[in-house]
């Protein structure tokens, strides 16, 4: 009980993060940030991929490990499914960039559970294939010009104006919610990251809940993936860029202890929105973009402080 | 005396496998192509192999000690941006050289304070300082490259001393004074003896935090050393100059058997993984395969011998239980 009051302490900590970072840019640029144009392009047009990768990004970390394939992955399933979905065969491009992601996900989590590989070591090197992989498949020739039914995935609206590609997203959170905080599943995930020896010991399948997890990520890159083909209307192996980096900052800065065994995917999408409106921000005050991956790697050093205060704050009270 | 021979074998059990692999892709290489036998590209790929052999002591260190130095890459860009930019404002080169070290210092002292002070995770720790060194990187050079025009610079990278590329010299020299640190001097045996087990050490009364912090020193000004010879060879400092350098590096020194339970293998591993590396990069280029693959296939060789390894690994400790429990 003790510790669900501070688990909410420490996300209403992180919430009060974001206004603060919110308050600092509005009151450095009113006219530029606070404006409902660019509070809306943010969240509604930036933040799904973001928000994508970084809850991915997070469920490895709750299980103790790390994912540094997923934007590789997600590159080499939008080039290997450009043309089908180019050709308007929906359904095949949907299945051949959901069995990249399947595929990827199963040789990660067999590299980390039953070969016992470091995670990060593991998913270094499937980053390093895919990557390479998917410039040789490309081989500079790149897909453009979806047909516009294909690209409603993005730009439409069904929802009082909300861009599709925002409904999805919030789908997609909502479904991983209930999945890892209202299942046995869940449970298991939770215990494999926090004591992987006596979660084995108690009978859960930590091996294979921990596949299941990259197994997911692979899924929710491919499909950042097909949202990204259908809003840039392209398929570039370029597009990978930033954005490991960006979900590593936002599920740490958001919360999630890279002990493993703490954090939820609701602090993910705070962290993912920190990082966010940290960049934005950088942009609207004209701040070259050469420093966006050191203050991003700042972020990082600054968050595993945060969770070392916040943890010794629960101890010395508890 | 029977502890002795042990941290030998421990160091050299690895050896022969990986010089077999090296010397097959070697003959292999010959015979598939004339051009590869010929002393012009013999000495290229003996140079492309210095730098990285050099950022690889950085991670032979780091990895002996069960932990890892992701930031390499970014600080050995770093250092060569920054003493570029000393240069380019009239500092004389030795100073600039100084002041790229220096960089490499701070990024080692700023890792080893996080991971073994505050007792940070090691990997989160030096990815974000790697981004924070290649952000840097970028707002020093201002995104392009910058130009060297410094005689001493072009010596360092290109100059030669009797015939023999002075880089090639350093490189030897370097990597004899560090095979002596390691297996002469205390500071050796206990970077061994903090990768063996790191709760013995400090029962022993060795200061693992002080030692760690060490580690990452050097790893990092032996980046930034790579760093500044590599902008002497090419004759400029790029700030992406290193994106590559923390993988191959890594995958150098696994692949010479240096295992991340630390405390064995060591820096005779990582100058035949290095050799394998860049005979292999070298070779596949001369044998008409086109760039895009060979990353693939260089990525799939040191996935191929991480599985490998982890799966030798876990035999070895599965056997070691069976002896315990059969006697």
């Amino acid at each position: 009980m003790k510790k669900n009051i501070f688990d909410q302490l420490d996300m209403l900590s992180r919430i009060v993060l974001l206004m603060l970072i919110i308050g600092l840019f509005t009151f450095l640029n009113p006219g530029g940030f606070f404006t409902q144009d660019n509070l809306s392009a943010v969240i509604f047009q930036q933040a799904p991929f973001t928000i994508l990768m970084s809850l991915g990004m997070s469920l490895a970390i709750i299980t103790k490990g790390i994912d540094k394939s997923m934007a590789s992955v997600m590159v080499l399933s939008t080039i290997l499914s450009a043309e089908s979905f180019k050709n308007g065969n929906f359904a095949a491009g949907l299945v051949i960039a959901l069995a990249v992601g399947v595929g990827c996900g199963v040789f990660n989590g067999v590299l980390i559970t039953r070969v016992g590989i470091q995670p990060f070591i593991a998913t270094y090197g499937v980053d390093f294939v895919t990557l390479g992989l998917a410039y040789v498949i490309c081989n500079g020739q790149y897909v453009y010009e979806f047909p516009s039914s294909f690209r409603w995935i993005a730009n439409g609206t069904v929802f009082f104006g909300v861009p599709n590609i925002a409904v999805f997203t919030v789908l997609i959170f909502f479904v991983l919610y209930i999945l890892t905080r209202k299942t046995i599943w869940g449970r298991g995930m939770y215990s494999a990251g926090m004591n992987a020896k006596a979660a084995n010991l108690s009978g859960i399948r930590t091996g294979r809940i921990i596949t299941q997890v990259y197994i997911i990520n692979g899924l929710l890159a491919a499909t950042a993936g097909i949202f990204y083909m259908a809003r840039l209307n392209a398929a570039d192996p370029g597009i990978g860029g930033t954005l490991t980096l960006d979900s590593i900052a936002a599920s740490l800065v958001g919360g999630n202890s890279f002990g493993g065994g703490k954090g939820s995917v609701s602090n993910t999408i705070i962290g993912a929105l920190i990082i966010l409106f940290i960049r934005n921000g950088m942009n609207i005050m004209n701040i070259s973009i050469n420093w966006q991956s050191a203050v991003i790697g700042m972020i990082i050093i600054f968050s595993i402080f945060y969770e070392m205060v916040i943890s010794r704050m629960i101890k010395m009270k508890g | 005396m029977k502890h002795v021979l042990d941290l030998k074998r421990k160091r050299t059990e690895h050896l022969p496998g990986i010089l077999i692999g090296t010397i097959v892709l070697f003959i292999f290489f010959s015979i598939a192509e004339t051009k590869f036998l010929t002393p012009y590209n013999l000495i290229l790929i003996l140079r492309n192999s210095c730098i990285l052999m050099i950022a690889g002591i950085g991670m032979t260190l780091a990895i002996l000690i069960s932990q890892i130095d992701l930031s390499i890459g970014s600080v050995l860009s770093l250092s060569g941006v920054m003493a570029a930019v000393c240069m380019q404002h009239g500092m004389p080169a030795g100073i600039a050289i100084l002041v790229g070290l220096l960089v490499g210092g701070v990024f080692g002292i700023c890792n080893g304070v996080l991971i073994a002070v505050f007792k940070f995770d090691y990997w989160i720790v030096t990815f974000a300082t790697m981004s924070v060194g290649s952000g840097l990187a970028l707002v020093a050079s201002d995104g392009s490259t910058i130009k060297i025009e410094n005689r001493f610079m072009d010596w360092l990278g290109n100059g030669k001393i009797f015939g023999i590329y002075f880089l090639v010299i350093f490189t030897i020299l370097l990597m004899g004074l560090m095979l002596f640190v390691l297996r002469r001097t205390k500071l050796g045996y206990i970077i061994y003896s903090i990768g063996g087990s790191e709760q013995v050490s400090k029962t022993c009364g060795i200061q693992v935090t002080a030692f760690r912090i060490i580690v990452y020193v050097l790893s990092g000004v032996f980046a930034a050393i790579a760093g500044i010879l590599i902008s002497g060879m090419t004759n400029s400092a790029s700030p992406i100059v290193g994106a590559e350098y923390s993988f191959n590096a890594m995958a150098a020194v696994i692949i010479g058997g240096t295992s991340f339970d630390g405390g064995k293998g060591g820096l005779w591993g990582t100058i035949l993984g290095t050799l394998l590396l860049r005979i292999l990069s070298n070779g596949l280029n001369m044998i008409g395969i086109p760039a895009i693959w060979q990353k693939v296939i260089i990525g799939i060789v040191i996935v191929f011998i991480l599985v490998a390894e982890a799966l030798g690994e876990r035999k070895k400790k599965i056997d070691g239980l069976r002896r315990v429990y059969s006697k």
